[in-house]
């Protein structure tokens, strides 16, 4: 299904459509005020880009170090080429241990990876304790949003979501009796954990350290309740060296949703004694990524949502609409370079207006790589493309002077007299959603003509 | 050949033009640094109480845990009746906890996280678990920001260590903000002069 497919079915409410915008462009009112506190805020942000540059171009060097590193801490690390070894190695892992109750803490890579599904084929159930993955989980959806992954979702339907699954009262829609509900329920899950599995947001080179940021404390209460703690990590996620957190902690949390900083920024070194700890380090088509000159930098991205909250296709057609892991205007870089066929609808659902650029913390130049995306799928399609016809036939209209009075006229005359039909049909998508200006009775040229006698 | 020479072959090929890191300035701070990380932990839901000496902050913390029955401290308080933090073998002994008091290494002005490395601690999930939260803090240990944090931040040293901004919460229902997520429900710092 195509995004703007998608994104008629989420427009069908416009009362919901209205809500969503107003509710995401909150947050980026929100990281508006909290950017313009910090006075070296565009430093910073140059800083951000110029040490994931550093980052790209010695990756296989910052691997290699951040292993050694990780190693001697007493990290068992493990390397896997797609999402299907990901999950083995989880699941190998967890099957050796012959532990059961595993939670997991939000990590986008692991959605990337569908990890979940592939433990419950196998028969593990996984707990998702971030309180909007829950929701979504018991919902049986998969996140609307990075950062908030049940935004699309009302408090009357959360409200139906813990009736049905939670045992409470029907009707309830006060998001503080919600969370305590879910923190009740989740602390019976905490406190069974034998397996905590967490993403990643920085893994350190010069450490062989990894650090996860929370609000909620839901990643350290399973971690450090639990007997296993397996952390997956994409490749590009590394940064060289500690004092490099300095910059990006700055930088997250006011991007994302305007806090001065994450409540939890957690920094695992070494297990506990008697804890396993692991890493996996994903590559998934990152190194694929990392061929392309024109889109490289999409990896520097540090998965903090403005770019989302920004957008006003994002804001007005929902997480939904662009079937990825990873939706709005990242997603739209992001995931062509994993499927170009499937995903090959994401780089023209953008207005190009260039705003996710100007909110990203670490400059990626979003609406240049969706532009440059759309070139390379005109380039891929073959067969037949109504935009090339109509293309081709307007330039040659339009380079024949004669041609292109006489078909002014013509469509003077068929606007004015002739049935909607003619004009708006299935052959005019431009029109199907906009109206074209009334047509005036006579050409320019014919005005100019007539205002001269 | 391995996941990993695959990962590392296809990096190699690419072959990138070599660029340097950025060498990260020192950032002005022109706020006073009490001030400003007395605002920040307002923003964040956090409460600072201010004390003079470790007798004032001693009588402090007994005013502020009359409330509570179940006390973990990861210190010794004197004449306080509680569980030190050093002497739970198993971390889920500490589930009924309702207030836990711990030491900060270091705050940070600009948005008023505390540095808690695990040794300050004793249990990783001390400060996680507990139901309240009390921190003590030097106010003399104050940096300015977290670029400034992290130069006081031996981290190879220590095998976890976390800065803690407020009292856990969450906006996931409809962005409505929430107190109280998994971890404490209040966060109180004592600012010790």
């Amino acid at each position: 299904m195509t995004h703007s497919v998608e994104a008629t079915k989420f427009l069908r409410n416009e009362e919901r459509v209205d809500w969503h915008d107003e509710n995401l462009w909150q947050a980026r009112q929100k990281r508006d005020v909290a950017s313009k506190e910090v006075p070296e805020w565009e430093e910073l942000r140059q800083l951000a880009s110029d040490i994931k540059d550093n980052v790209l171009s010695h990756l296989g060097e910052y691997l290699l170090e951040f292993e050694k590193n990780a190693a001697n801490n007493g990290i068992n690390v493990h390397w896997a080429i797609d999402g299907k070894e990901h999950n083995e190695i989880v699941h190998s892992i967890i099957k050796r241990s012959g532990y059961k109750n595993i939670v997991k803490s939000k990590s986008i890579l692991t959605e990337e990876c569908g990890l979940n599904g592939f433990l419950k084929h196998k028969g593990y159930e996984v707990v998702d304790t971030d309180l909007g993955e829950r929701i979504i989980q018991l919902d049986n959806q998969p996140p609307s949003h990075i950062v908030m992954p049940a935004i699309h979702l009302r408090k009357k339907e959360i409200g139906d979501i813990f009736h049905k699954h939670l045992g409470t009262e029907k009707g309830i829609e006060d998001a503080q009796f919600l969370t305590e509900v879910a923190r009740q329920h989740l602390r019976e899950k905490f406190l069974q954990v034998e397996v905590a599995i967490t993403g990643v947001n920085f893994g350190v080179a010069d450490t062989g350290g990894f650090v996860v940021v929370t609000n909620e404390g839901n990643a350290d209460m399973g971690c450090h309740l639990s007997k296993i703690h397996i952390a997956c990590m994409g490749i590009e996620k590394l940064i060289p060296k500690a004092e490099h957190l300095g910059v990006f902690t700055r930088l997250l949390a006011r991007s994302a949703i305007g806090q001065l900083i994450s409540i939890y920024t957690s920094h695992y070194i070494k297990p506990r004694p008697g804890q396993e700890m692991h890493i996996v380090l994903v590559d998934n088509g990152r190194t694929e990524q990392l061929k392309r000159d024109k889109f490289r930098n999409s990896l520097k991205c540090i998965r903090c949502g403005a770019c989302m909250n920004t957008c006003p296709i994002y804001r007005r057609s929902g997480g939904y609409s662009y079937n990825a892991t990873v939706p709005g205007p990242i997603g739209s870089i992001l995931s062509p370079g994993l499927d170009l066929k499937k995903y090959s609808s994401l780089p023209f659902a953008s207005t190009l207006c260039g705003s996710c650029s100007d909110v990203c913390p670490v400059k990626i130049n979003i609406h240049e790589q969706l532009y440059e995306w759309r070139q390379e799928i005109i380039k891929s399609q073959t067969g037949f493309n109504m935009k090339n016809l109509q293309m081709s036939i307007a330039g040659s209209i339009l380079k024949r002077p004669r041609l292109y009075r006489l078909a002014g006229g013509f469509a003077r005359f068929v606007m004015a007299s002739m049935p909607r039909f003619i004009t708006y049909n299935g052959f005019n998508k431009w029109g199907k959603h906009r109206e074209l200006p009334e047509a005036p009775n006579e050409s320019f040229n014919q005005w100019y003509r007539n205002r001269k006698k | 050949m391995s996941s990993k020479e695959k990962m590392l072959k296809t990096i190699e090929e690419v072959d990138l033009k070599k660029v340097d890191s950025p060498i990260i300035p020192e950032f002005e701070f022109e706020h006073n640094l009490v001030d400003a990380f007395k605002k920040a932990m307002k923003i964040n839901h956090a409460e600072v109480i201010e004390t003079v000496g470790e007798e004032e902050t001693v009588a402090q913390l007994k005013v502020l845990s009359a409330d509570y029955n179940r006390i973990c401290s990861a210190f010794p308080i004197k004449d306080l009746d509680c569980t030190y933090a050093r002497e739970v073998s198993d971390p889920r002994e500490l589930k009924d906890i309702n207030l836990g008091v711990i030491r900060g290494m270091f705050g940070v002005a600009e948005n008023g996280a505390i540095w808690v490395p695990e040794e300050n601690c004793h249990q990783r999930v001390l400060p996680f678990i507990v139901e309240h939260l009390i921190i003590v803090l030097k106010a003399d240990s104050l940096v300015s920001n977290m670029n400034q944090a992290y130069q006081s931040v031996e981290l190879v040293k220590t095998g976890f260590g976390v800065f803690i901004s407020g009292p856990s919460k969450t906006g996931d229902i409809e962005q409505t903000l929430v107190i109280g997520a998994h971890g404490p429900r209040s966060l109180k710092v004592i600012l010790e002069k």
